[in-house]
C-alpha cells in the first residue's frame, strides 16, 4: 500500500502492551530485551534501517517509521490477550495480562501518537509513552525492590487490579474512530 | 507483537488543538505579545 494521504485524529490513541523491567526500575521492550523506555515521548526507530540497502528500507518507509510494510514502530494490542490466547500461545505478547508480575514482565496501556499504522488487533506508533500499569499482587514481582524503582521511573499509576486498568485507563470510544479513520485512509 | 491485518495508515496528534476566541472584523489578532503602555 502507498499510504500517501493521512488522515488525522486529534489526541493520542491508547492500547495494550507488555513491557520488561530492568533492576534499576526502567521499562524495556519485552521482545528485544532492550531499548530502555522514558517515562516521557518515546520515538519509535526501525531495527531494520541499518540492515537493509537504503533504498531497500526507503521503499518500505516512504513516510518514515512505521513502515507499512515492516514491522517497526511502538506496538499494541486492542484488548487484553486472554487465558485461552496464552494457553496456545506463539508469541510472548499473547501471554495473558493476569500473568502481570511473573519474572519481570509487566502489562499496562500505553498511550500512542505520531503516524500510526491501524490493524484489526491494535496499532504501531511513532511515539508513545507509558500511561497506566497492573502488576498482580501475589505475583514475585510486586514485593520486589524493582517496583519502588519503576514507581520512582515513571510517575504513571501502578494498579493492583486489571480490571480498573481496562475499565479506566484501557482504550474508550475513540478506538472506534481509530479504525473509522483507518478504514477511510486505506484506499 | 502482531496487530492482526493492516487496515490503514493516521496521523494522530497528541493533544487538543489551542482554541482562539473569535475575533470581530477589524479587531486585532491577539499575538501574546506584551502590549505597549
Amino acid at each position: 500500500m502507498e499510504a500517501s494521504a493521512v488522515t488525522p485524529l486529534v489526541g493520542p490513541i491508547r492500547g495494550y502492551r507488555w513491557w520488561g523491567v530492568q533492576g534499576d526500575g526502567w521499562l524495556f521492550s519485552a521482545w528485544f530485551r532492550e531499548g530502555r523506555w522514558s517515562a516521557a515521548a518515546n520515538q519509535a526507530e526501525c531495527l531494520g534501517r541499518g540492515r537493509w540497502r537504503r533504498c531497500q528500507w526507503a521503499r518500505r518507509h516512504p513516510h518514515g517509521v512505521p513502515g507499512w510494510d515492516c514491522g517497526c514502530g511502538f506496538h499494541a494490542l486492542s484488548s487484553p490477550p486472554s487465558a485461552d490466547e496464552d494457553a496456545t500461545a506463539v508469541w510472548p505478547w499473547q501471554t495473558e495480562a493476569g500473568r502481570s508480575g511473573d519474572e519481570d514482565l509487566v502489562f499496562g496501556v500505553v498511550q500512542g501518537w505520531g503516524r500510526v499504522t491501524v490493524g484489526t488487533r491494535g496499532w504501531r506508533a511513532q511515539y508513545a509513552r507509558p500511561l497506566a500499569l497492573w502488576v498482580r499482587p501475589d505475583s514475585p514481582l510486586a514485593g520486589d525492590p524493582r517496583m519502588q524503582s519503576l514507581a520512582r521511573r515513571y510517575p504513571v499509576p501502578i494498579l493492583g487490579d486489571l480490571g480498573v486498568l481496562i475499565s479506566e485507563w484501557g482504550p474508550d470510544a475513540r478506538a472506534e474512530e481509530l479504525v473509522r479513520l483507518a478504514e477511510g485512509a486505506s484506499c | 507483537m502482531d496487530i492482526g491485518e493492516r487496515i490503514g495508515e493516521i496521523e494522530v496528534l497528541p493533544e487538543e488543538p489551542v482554541s482562539w476566541p473569535e475575533l470581530e472584523p477589524g479587531e486585532p489578532v491577539p499575538t501574546g505579545e506584551p502590549q505597549p503602555g
